[in-house]
């Protein structure tokens, strides 16, 4: 089992959700982030006032799936999310020990 | 009902009797009727397990075994714990914990939760003279078994001993505790999750009522409270029903989760509601149901616990169905201020002057006074001449316009409209949404409640309360111009909802309709329409589109139509979602519609938006090209060019030139790129349009070309169509005799773009051959070049303008530098002034936005510079 999380552009939320339905991911658990990497923030004025943007807003997505479907996921992710430009964001994979499903105590991808 | 006389036949007894409690419950016997039969059954079992325990012992005398808390008012739900309370004589000592221990012993066994004291009745005075929730459990005891005159005797005391002189403190206690408590559990009667008990409006608000009413008149039954015309006989109704329909949904959660559970919990709602018989075909809809039935409800018992807290707190003497004397001096005609709220001298003052009504709204609105409870019904009373006349009546109109237009204390206005029922009433509108709830996570207060917060929202950013947090929504609300139609805006923006999707367009018809009753401007009601209608535009856009994208907040900017519309749309959608509950507004969606805002605003500010003449020029153009394009091109291709094409070319081309461009267009299905030229003799200058796929380095190769064939760029415009076709527009200078446009010099350009871009040649070999016709001499100027970068102007674009001194394919070697850097530009303009260029570029970087970082936009200054200061290209002598 792995925990493939992505931060990606709020408004591919929509396309990316839609995308891992249809490669039948079962659950996600979605975030509103913020942060910054490559594309730093920036500073809004209005009639003088400085609004300083540090952190981008962004959107984490957290699915966990079995080890042989990771390849696809990962793939459907980049293909909706991706438009081309600086800050589409990020992939990471990590490796998940267990799952418990708490209501029937299943265990492991049973749990998933 | 056979004699309960060994354990067996108690047991036996009480298991039927809890079945028998079960069924009548599915029968849907209320809640109070519950509460008492399982009180009853518990009193029969305790009364047998008593006998046997102390019949040996002769100990009946001097024991007694009393019910306190909810066992005691007889509101026992099925898992509901048991509360005792054993007083016993003195002398009897350390053995009658055992005694009763063997008494009680079997119902642990049976799964009971009880919990029991055991006390002389003077040690039980001195604990709760310690422990006020302990004295205000004992004030709902009541005798079970055992020594009827030891209980009547304790009862007696605990007044004298405990509660005699200190009413008053004792009231200000229960006071605070409902406070603190509410505080705990949300303050609000709609919260997602309704504590049963506990919460704002639940049970508990009741009891503590009640416990106040029983100190301060000395009740021994409710149903004093209105034999003693504490409560009147309406006010008794409504709230029995109410904690009837509130007592009936806990047996039900209980009986749901087989325990103790008084959270009526979000993921359970749904069956809650179906096993109490909301039947629909739609789940969410019955839940929904049900849900608005709770909450009503639970705003009668907070409501009416209110009340009567009121009256025990600031009732003098008991002056039965006497109307209050105020303390002060009358502040306006017919109304005082007793103890801090707002009364009337008059009890019939609105049977006489049914519209003096709005004088006590005008003076919460002003004064910010909160009125009296008994105002309060006095308003509730009344509601029956709120009919047509009243509604139309010049002064209504007058006065609840002015609510808005003025400041003061709108939303305590509307609350007490609201609370008194006088709201629905004045706008039948509410009728319909009145503590209507959607059943979903995200919506916590009913839609009524919340629009009522959604004004309080803008109220607070007007009195500048919550300007500190929200500096530059204060600033912005300090800018409208009509308050008064924001403030109305809010309130109704929600009118729509309850009948499916689309609730905005449904509510922009019910709002335009109560503006017109309002005697509103056109103006105005063309306000507020808009913004009813695209209420949940600016945040839906915030969060699911590309902001980065020109077009895009162009069309939103088109749609709004100017700054002041902008502002208050803005100030709403803060105002709507700060009122959806208390974590829907965060940084989050704060970063990403205040940058919608601005941008939208900068664009309305510099008028680049297109007024409803324009868009109707922009109409009239897109009919012209469907015209002229008529047996060309079939029409849906035409409407996909169209669509495709960005708003400002539509504006500025004429139809003629934007048809030619779509044929080319066309033509890229089979070639690589397509060109078209027109001499422009008497202007001394050719016209190359050249349309292509756009990709990056792009404009750079066009100009690598045109400067090798001798043709010295005056200006470009780069338009880049939201297909991806690139239509590249060049006012071109011949630097050589030869007509530009003739054969072969013309093809020949065709076919070397072409190979450019199908990367057979490079625009370096073919500069190689270049030179620099004799007549054309560019001598160096004696000016340094300088590089300006203009970031204030645009919200997508680093504007970049370079002065340097002419000489050919400049633009080229610029153009170059700007790919290598990453940058792609998205129109140019080149003008020379004698020997001195100046060219002006809109760039955005890879990532398709202007440039913001100061160490990037330092480092393209100082590459084109050093570009500039390497002179011109080398161009090969021979």
């Amino acid at each position: 089992m792995k925990k493939i999380e992505a931060i990606i552009k709020p408004f591919k939320l929509d396309e990316v959700k839609n995308a891992l339905s249809a490669v039948a991911v079962q659950g996600m658990t979605v975030t509103e982030v913020r942060g910054f990497g490559r594309q730093k923030g920036h500073k809004e004025v209005y009639r003088g006032a400085e609004y300083v943007v540090e952190l981008v807003p962004k959107i984490k997505i957290e699915v966990v799936v079995p080890d042989q479907v990771v390849p696809r996921v990962v793939e459907t992710i980049a293909k909706a999310a991706k438009t081309g430009k600086i800050g589409d964001g990020k992939i990471f994979v990590l490796p998940v020990e267990d799952a418990i499903r708490i209501r029937t105590g299943e265990r492991g991808e049973n749990a998933l | 009902m056979g004699p309960l006389a060994n354990l067996e036949d108690i047991k036996r007894f009480y298991l039927k009797g809890r079945e028998w409690l079960k069924n009548r419950h599915e029968e849907g016997i209320t809640g109070g009727e519950y509460g008492q039969a399982h009180a009853d059954l518990m009193d029969r079992v305790l009364r047998g397990l008593f006998k046997i325990a102390f019949q040996d012992e002769q100990l009946e005398e001097n024991i007694t075994c009393l019910a306190r808390g909810g066992y005691g008012r007889e509101e026992l739900s099925p898992y509901s714990d048991i509360d005792l309370l054993i007083l016993h004589g003195p002398g009897k000592g350390k053995k009658i914990e055992e005694w009763i221990r063997r008494m009680l012993y079997p119902l642990w066994d049976w799964g009971l939760t009880l919990g029991y004291t055991i006390q002389t009745p003077p040690e039980s005075w001195r604990a709760s003279g310690k422990d006020w929730d302990l004295f205000f459990s004992f004030l709902d005891a009541r005798w079970v078994a055992g020594d009827k005159k030891l209980f009547y005797e304790w009862e007696r005391k605990l007044w004298d001993v405990v509660a005699r002189g200190r009413e008053q403190d004792l009231i200000l206690k229960i006071q605070q505790t409902i406070k603190d408590r509410h505080k705990h559990y949300g303050d609000s009667v709609f919260i997602l999750e309704p504590e049963v008990k506990e919460g704002k409006g639940g049970l508990r608000d009741y009891h503590a009522a009640w416990w106040a009413a029983k100190i301060k008149y000395r009740l021994s039954t409710n149903r004093e409270l209105t034999e003693k015309k504490i409560l009147s006989e309406k006010e008794w109704h409504t709230l029995r029903n109410a904690l009837n329909f509130l007592w009936r949904v806990r047996n039900q959660l209980h009986y749901f989760y087989q325990r103790r559970e008084d959270r009526l919990s979000f993921e359970d709602q749904e069956r809650i509601a179906s096993l109490l018989g909301y039947k629909e075909p739609e789940m969410v809809k019955a839940t929904e149901l049900f849900l608005q039935d709770y909450f009503r409800h639970a705003l009668h018992i907070y409501q009416i616990s209110a009340h009567l807290l009121d009256r025990c707190l600031h009732e003098q003497a008991l002056a039965l169905g006497e109307y209050r004397k105020p303390a002060s001096a009358e502040i306006f005609p017919g109304f005082s201020i007793y103890h801090g709220k707002l009364i009337a001298t008059d009890p019939s003052l609105f049977d006489r002057q049914p519209l003096a009504i709005w004088k006590a709204f005008a003076i919460v609105h002003k004064y910010g006074v909160e009125m009296d409870s008994q105002l309060k019904e006095m308003i509730s009373g009344q509601l029956d001449v709120v009919e047509e006349k009243f509604r139309a009546a010049e002064e209504s109109i007058k006065y609840f316009w002015s609510f808005f237009a003025a400041r003061g204390n709108l939303s305590l206005v509307l609350e007490t409209m609201h609370e008194t029922g006088f709201l629905p009433k004045f706008l039948p509108e509410f009728e319909k949404i009145h503590c209507q709830v959607q059943y979903d996570r995200y919506h916590i207060y009913p839609v009524d409640i919340h629009s009522i917060y959604a004004v309080r929202e803008l109220e607070n950013l007007e009195k500048e309360m919550t300007s500190q947090s929200y500096p530059l929504f204060g600033q912005i609300m300090g800018e409208i111009n009509d308050p008064g139609l924001l403030k109305l805006a809010a309130f109704l923006h929600d009118l729509g909802k309850g009948e499916g999707a689309a609730h905005a367009r449904r509510g922009e018809d019910i709002a335009a309709g109560i503006g017109q009753r309002l005697n509103l401007s056109p103006e105005q009601i063309a306000h507020l329409r808009f913004l009813v209608r695209e209420h949940q535009t600016l945040g839906e856009m915030a969060q699911r589109r590309d902001l980065n994208e020109e077009n895009l907040v162009l069309r939103f900017a088109q749609k709004v139509g100017d700054e002041e519309r902008l502002r208050m749309l803005y100030l709403l959608s803060f105002a709507d979602l700060r009122a959806v509950g208390p974590h829907t507004w965060n940084v989050w969606k704060d970063t990403l519609m205040r940058e919608l805002f601005l941008k939208t605003l900068h664009v309305l500010e510099k008028g680049a938006v297109f007024r409803k003449d324009d868009q109707e020029l922009i109409e009239k153009k897109q009919s012209a090209v469907m015209d002229l394009l008529n047996g060309q091109l079939a029409s849906w291709k035409v409407t996909q060019y169209l669509v495709s094409i960005p708003l400002k070319q539509l504006a500025w081309q004429e139809p003629q030139t934007i048809a030619r461009h779509m044929l080319m267009a066309e033509k890229l299905s089979e070639q690589k790129v397509v060109l078209d030229g027109e001499e422009r003799l008497e202007q001394g200058w050719g016209e190359i349009t050249v349309v292509a796929q756009d990709e990056p380095g792009l404009f750079a190769k066009i100009c690598g070309v045109l400067t090798a064939n001798s043709l010295n760029i005056l200006s470009a415009q780069i338009n880049t169509w939201g297909n991806g076709v690139a239509v590249d527009i060049f006012q071109v200078q011949n630097l050589i005799p030869e007509n530009l446009f003739s054969f072969p010099r013309w093809s020949k350009i065709q076919e070397e773009l072409k190979e450019v871009l199908e990367k057979k040649k490079t625009v370096e070999e073919l500069l190689a051959r270049f030179s620099l016709p004799l007549f054309h001499r560019f001598y160096p100027s004696r000016q340094t070049s300088r590089v300006e970068i203009d970031n204030e102007t645009s919200d997508f674009y680093t504007i970049i303008e370079i002065f340097a001194s002419d000489r050919p394919g400049l633009l080229y070697q610029i153009a170059r530098k700007f790919y290598t850097l990453g940058l792609n530009i998205w129109s140019a303009k080149v003008s020379t002034k004698v020997d001195q260029v100046v060219d002006v570029f809109y760039i955005q970087d890879e990532s398709g936005a202007k440039i913001i970082e100061e160490e990037k936009l330092l480092k393209i200054k100082e590459e084109i510079l050093k570009e500039l200061g390497e002179g011109a290209i080398k161009f090969c002598a021979n």
